[in-house]
């Protein structure tokens, strides 16, 4: 059986995921309880996976035996274990902060949402894990189109916005099909190691570029990369809240994950991969300074999140095109901080919407008092997002501003310290409107705590933060080190 | 104490401190100018002077403003 | 025995301050503030507390004279502004307080870069809270522009380290020397806007004042003598802090005749006695470096008698402006002893701790070499006396009766001013005590002798007589005094105003031109027939929205540019 694992991963969600609209009709109850099973077998096997995977090294599963380049094989090395983890780890927050949200708001749904967003956990465990390009594409559509349907489920508002989204993200995996269907002209094969063996047999050529480009427009449309994500914001602002928690946390991550994938693995120290680093470089910049720029002028505490998180890929983008050591191990830490905190953010905030029926940055004033353990929590990831010690995002940020200046990169130092002040422009506002100021400009009167179920996983992401950062250098050493290719450290 | 009464007073101990200055100070430290009898005297005096009317002028040059000019105090 | 860092004891305090109420809260406050001055005084000297991070050495607990002595009085001022804020019933502002003073700790009995800087952060969050619990609608506003400036003092100090990191390969908290280029003067300014030196000030004197009355008490203690703390141990000697002191004390002194609010012009008085450690700390003698951190022991315990001493006024009588106040001696006695005391020893008379410490550096001036750094200190010294020693007693406590009648006072602040005044004066009666601290022992400078006392007591002499000539032409005047936050206050103020006005204005433009394009496709699919029928239903836009064509125009601009790059790159 756990030679088996890197498969059970991906398929166990699935087959949950049929089982669960059986189930979710009469009890409901029973359906998310599945639900929570198949997520934590997710968690333990993708911990069991990452275990092995770092000690011993990569762990190639081939699918029914068949053999590459012919079958398809999953490829586990202390990258994509991590990430594993982080996606179930998410995934299982959320659902766990879904299934109070949902029994209050819409309880004859439980076993739709479950279903599908089982079939979302599936993608993008599916897209981590793979180790065929193509593979890769037909995880990202499973997972679009889960996503779509989750997203939509958030109102008429929600509907029009993922409406949006589907266009835009159409167009982007339309893209990397495109893009794999070139390399696969070019080299005919479509697994990843397999490729990486050809390539260096066939010259350059401006198949090359094109296929490249459009892997990478691709998957940055995905990411929500600058100026690509123009679906972001109003998906992340209107979608049901235990959807954008969890979206808005893995999605984008395992999208970045997948270009990390591409362009220093597969294409590891090409050319071709250089030339598109250095263009990702630009656009980095570019978001992090528009991101935060954008964050500042909104109202909507929703929405200024997402523009936080269109600066924040900015600086992953950033870390991967420097590219020394330190800045992808920056990078990567980034990923994390960003997942999890921004994932305890958003849960935040679509909690404090939902008790006050609120969701304006004026509407935080005197939260502090009402909701206390929501808004600590909330304090503690706003404070890891600008970068504040002991957080998981001072060391990030460290990282990534120590490998900027060794690469005498500029740009990206200047971007990176501007958008650390802007971001704490934009944080300490609500901070401070939550704890600080006094009764009489209240807009929400009437408001309680979280119930437990939503404020639990609130508060283990949070404090996953603190500890994330507190225990940084085991986790540095011993898994993120070890994700970096060869060809860097 | 009326005013008249304290200059007297002020005078007296000054004296007191010149005299004493120069009867038991002899080593000096620093620049020649500490060598000279009741030179702090002087500085404090017109240090002060120059002090008061300095910042008054500075002040009327346009360093003061009344105090509900600026927007940047509101919120 | 193992002791604790003294940080430690405040931090772990904390939750529990935070989960008590009443009498129980106030005895654990005066206990663990009392403990962490216990630790500060057992503590052992040496290296402990390593950590290792990021394949650096932290050292978490350098304990030697230098921070020893300043851990002595961190913890000394922690216990007194707690003892004085006593009959506070926010919780939130004893949380703040306590990480506040565990930040400046953390600080100074750091041996590496990563922890200072870590404590040098939490202490610009501690003491934004400090600030923000002011309450009014000024208080949010200075607290923003207070934590904008040490943001950007921090970033810049930040840069400063990484640089020195990857030049120097480690990350020791010692002397950095001027050939550490640009690093040196990244990390010099940094430290220089959390010591508030002309120009980069002026945060101090905006926000200090609109703190509480307790929370402006231990404002003053830390963040700037951590500044000056960083100072002795990073620039011992350099000249241009000669220079930047000095004139730095002549600046407090001469803004300080034109303010009209008491507790800022004490701010702008922290201000002229920085100047003074800083100047120290430039000069870089023996004397003068020891002379710095003494004036540091003195200035803490000074200045906050003198700023609990204008919080009282303020407490009882609600009332900060000069022009406001009179005749307050006979309905608040003790406190004007109390202030008057403090008053004595920020002008340094003789036989109080200003005395003892401050003549330290004035002497080093004189021996200095560079003449004009003495006259200004000499100047700035005028001014100290003039406006704490004489106009701002004369015209709150003395002068004319206004006819105020001021509240009762909680007797916990009457223990800590007692505290602090009875320090003052034993210390300035036993300077041997503070001397055998210092950082350099042993110490060889007299203080009182007759050289000393004499010049001191005619220069206040001098400066009095001026004064009670001048009284009545000095009263404050209801006026705000521009400073040079003003350059940058107004444009900041426009740029941030005009970021988010200018971004709905642009949105609002976007909507407008291309709210048809979106109708036009949204109807179509929502009923096709709308190419033929054009009366379908109409489609609802909202705010700001980016067009999907916007989007898929960029995608198309990027995927061009991309293939493009890479195409012309590989040489095709």
């Amino acid at each position: 059986m756990s030679a088996h694992l890197p498969i059970l991963i991906v398929v166990v969600p699935l087959v949950a995921a049929l089982v669960v609209p059986l189930l979710g009709r009469r009890t409901p109850g029973v359906a998310h309880a599945v639900t929570l099973a198949a997520l934590i077998f997710a968690l333990v096997a993708s911990g069991l996976v990452l275990a092995r995977v770092v000690v011993d090294g990569v762990w190639r599963y081939q699918l029914g035996g068949w053999a590459p380049p012919w079958g398809i094989e999953y490829v586990v090395d202390p990258l994509s274990g991590g990430m594993m983890v982080l996606v179930s780890f998410l995934a299982l927050a959320a659902s766990t902060y879904a299934w109070s949200y949902l029994l209050a708001t819409d309880p004859g749904r439980i076993g739709l949402f479950d279903s599908l967003y089982l079939l979302l956990v599936t993608g993008l465990l599916g897209i981590v894990a793979t180790g065929d390009l193509f593979n890769l594409y037909v995880f990202l559509e499973i997972s679009a189109i889960a996503a779509y349907a989750l997203l939509a489920m958030g109102g008429d508002r929600a509907t029009v916005a993922t409406f949006r989204y589907l266009l835009i993200g159409t167009v982007g995996s339309s893209c990397y099909l495109l893009g794999t269907g070139y390399f696969y002209a070019l080299t005919g094969t479509l697994n990843m190691a397999d490729l990486t063996e050809r390539l260096s047999g066939v010259g350059e050529s401006p198949a090359m570029a094109v296929g490249i480009g459009l892997i990478v427009v691709g998957l940055a449309i995905k990411a929500a990369v600058f100026p690509f994500h123009g679906w972001q914001p109003d998906v992340y602002t209107y979608a049901p809240p235990p959807v954008t928690g969890f979206v808005a946390a893995a999605m984008t991550k395992v999208s970045a994950y997948a270009i990390f994938r591409v362009l220093y693995f597969v294409l590891g120290g090409t050319p071709v991969a250089a030339s598109a680093l250095v263009f990702l470089g630009g656009v980095g910049v570019l978001a992090i300074l528009a991101g935060s720029w954008l964050a500042l002028a909104q109202t909507d505490i929703r929405r200024m999140l997402a523009y936080s998180s269109v600066g924040q890929m900015g600086y992953i983008v950033l870390g991967f095109s420097i590219g020394s050591p330190i800045a992808l191990v920056g990078a990567l830490f980034h990923v994390l901080n960003h997942a999890v905190m921004k994932s305890c953010l958003f849960l935040v905030a679509g909690g404090v919407r939902w008790r006050t029926g609120f969701s304006s940055v004026a509407s935080f004033v005197g939260m502090g008092r009402r909701m206390p353990l929501s808004m600590l929590a909330f304090a503690v990831a706003a404070v890891s997002m600008v970068g504040l010690p002991p957080t998981v995002g001072f060391f990030s940020k460290w990282y990534l501003l120590l490998g900027a200046f060794e690469a005498r990169a500029w740009p990206g130092v200047a971007a990176l310290v501007v958008s650390s002040g802007l971001s704490a422009v934009y944080f300490f506002r609500v901070l401070e409107r939550t704890f600080v100021v006094s009764d009489d400009r209240l807009v929400a009167t009437e408001s309680r705590e979280l119930p437990a179920g939503m404020l639990g996983p609130v508060l283990v992401l949070a404090a996953a933060g603190l500890l994330l950062g507190l225990f940084q250098q085991p986790l540095i050493t011993h898994v993120i080190q070890r994700a970096l290719p060869a060809t860097v450290s | 104490m009326t005013t008249s009464r304290l200059i007297t007073a002020m005078m007296v101990v000054a004296a007191g401190m010149l005299a004493a200055e120069v009867t038991i100070v002899d080593e000096v430290h620093g620049g020649w100018w500490h060598g000279v009898a009741g030179f702090e005297l002087v500085i404090g005096f017109a240090g002060c002077l120059a002090l008061v009317w300095g910042a008054k002028v500075l002040g009327k040059l346009g360093l003061q403003r009344p105090e509900h000019e600026h927007p940047e105090d509101e919120p | 025995m193992l002791v604790p860092h003294p940080a430690l004891v405040l931090v772990t305090a904390v939750p529990f301050v935070a989960l008590t109420r009443g009498r129980t809260r106030q005895a654990l406050l005066v206990t663990a503030t009392l403990a962490s001055l216990i630790a500060a005084l057992m503590l052992p000297a040496g290296d402990r507390g390593i950590v290792e991070l990021a394949g650096q050495e932290l050292v978490l607990l350098r304990v030697d004279s230098l921070s020893r002595l300043f851990g002595l009085i961190f913890t000394a001022m922690g216990l007194i502004g707690t003892v004085y804020g006593l009959h506070v019933n926010r919780g939130g502002e004893y949380i703040a307080t306590l990480v506040y003073t565990a930040g400046a700790l953390g600080v100074i009995y750091a041996g590496d870069w990563i922890s200072a800087f870590a404590g040098l952060e939490l202490m610009g969050v501690a003491s934004l809270a400090i600030i923000w619990f002011g309450g009014t609608v000024r208080a949010r506003m200075a607290g923003f522009r207070y934590i904008y400036v040490h943001l950007a003092g921090g970033s810049l100090l930040f840069a400063g380290i990484v640089l020195l990191w990857s030049r120097v390969g480690e990350t020791t908290l010692e002397r950095i020397s001027p050939d550490a280029g640009l690093a040196y003067v990244l990390i010099l300014i940094g430290v220089l806007v959390s010591a508030a030196v002309p120009p980069l000030h002026a945060w101090l004197t905006d926000a200090y004042p609109e703190a509480s009355v307790t929370g402006t008490v231990f404002l003053s203690a830390f963040t700037t003598k951590t500044a000056v703390y960083l100072l002795i141990r990073l620039f011992p000697g350099a000249e241009v802090l000669a220079w930047a002191g000095a004139i730095m004390a002549v600046y407090g002194a001469v803004f300080a005749v034109l303010e009209n609010d008491i507790r800022r012009l004490l701010s702008y008085h922290i201000i002229s006695q920085v100047g003074y450690m800083v100047a120290g700390v430039g000069m870089g003698t023996v004397l003068a470096v020891n002379g710095a951190a003494a004036h540091a022991f003195s200035h803490i315990l000074y200045k906050a008698l003198l700023l609990m001493g204008a919080g009282a006024v303020l407490q009882a009588t609600g009332r900060r402006k000069l022009t406001e106040l009179g005749g307050l001696a006979r309905a608040m006695p003790i406190v004007t002893v109390f202030y008057l005391i403090g008053a004595c020893s920020i002008s340094g008379v003789p036989l109080f701790n200003g005395f003892v410490s401050k003549s330290m550096i004035t002497s080093a001036s004189s021996e200095y070499g560079q003449a004009a750094v003495e006259w200004l200190l000499a100047v700035a010294s005028v001014g100290t006396f003039l406006h704490t020693g004489l106009k701002l007693p004369y015209f709150t406590f003395f002068g004319p009766d206004r006819g105020l009648k001021p509240t009762r006072l909680p007797g916990n602040m009457m223990i800590a001013m007692g505290l602090a005044a009875a320090a003052c004066i034993g210390i300035g009666l036993l300077p041997g005590w503070l001397y055998a601290r210092l950082p350099e022992t042993p110490v060889h400078y007299v203080p009182y002798t007759a050289d000393h006392v004499l010049s001191t007591l005619q220069l206040l002499l001098g400066t009095g007589a001026a004064f009670w000539l001048m009284r009545h032409s000095l009263g404050g005047q209801p006026t705000v005094t521009l400073d040079t936050d003003r350059l940058w206050r107004r444009p900041v103020w426009v740029v941030v105003n005009g970021l988010a006005s200018g971004t709905a204005r642009i949105g609002h433009r976007w909507q407008v031109r291309t709210l048809s394009v979106v109708e036009q496709v949204a109807m179509t699919l929502r009923s096709p027939f709308h190419v033929v029928w054009p009366a379908s239903p109409p489609y609802d836009a909202d705010q700001y929205r980016l067009p999907i064509g916007t989007t898929v125009f960029w995608i198309t601009v990027g995927l061009v540019v991309l293939v493009l790059a890479i195409w012309l790159r590989i040489g095709a």
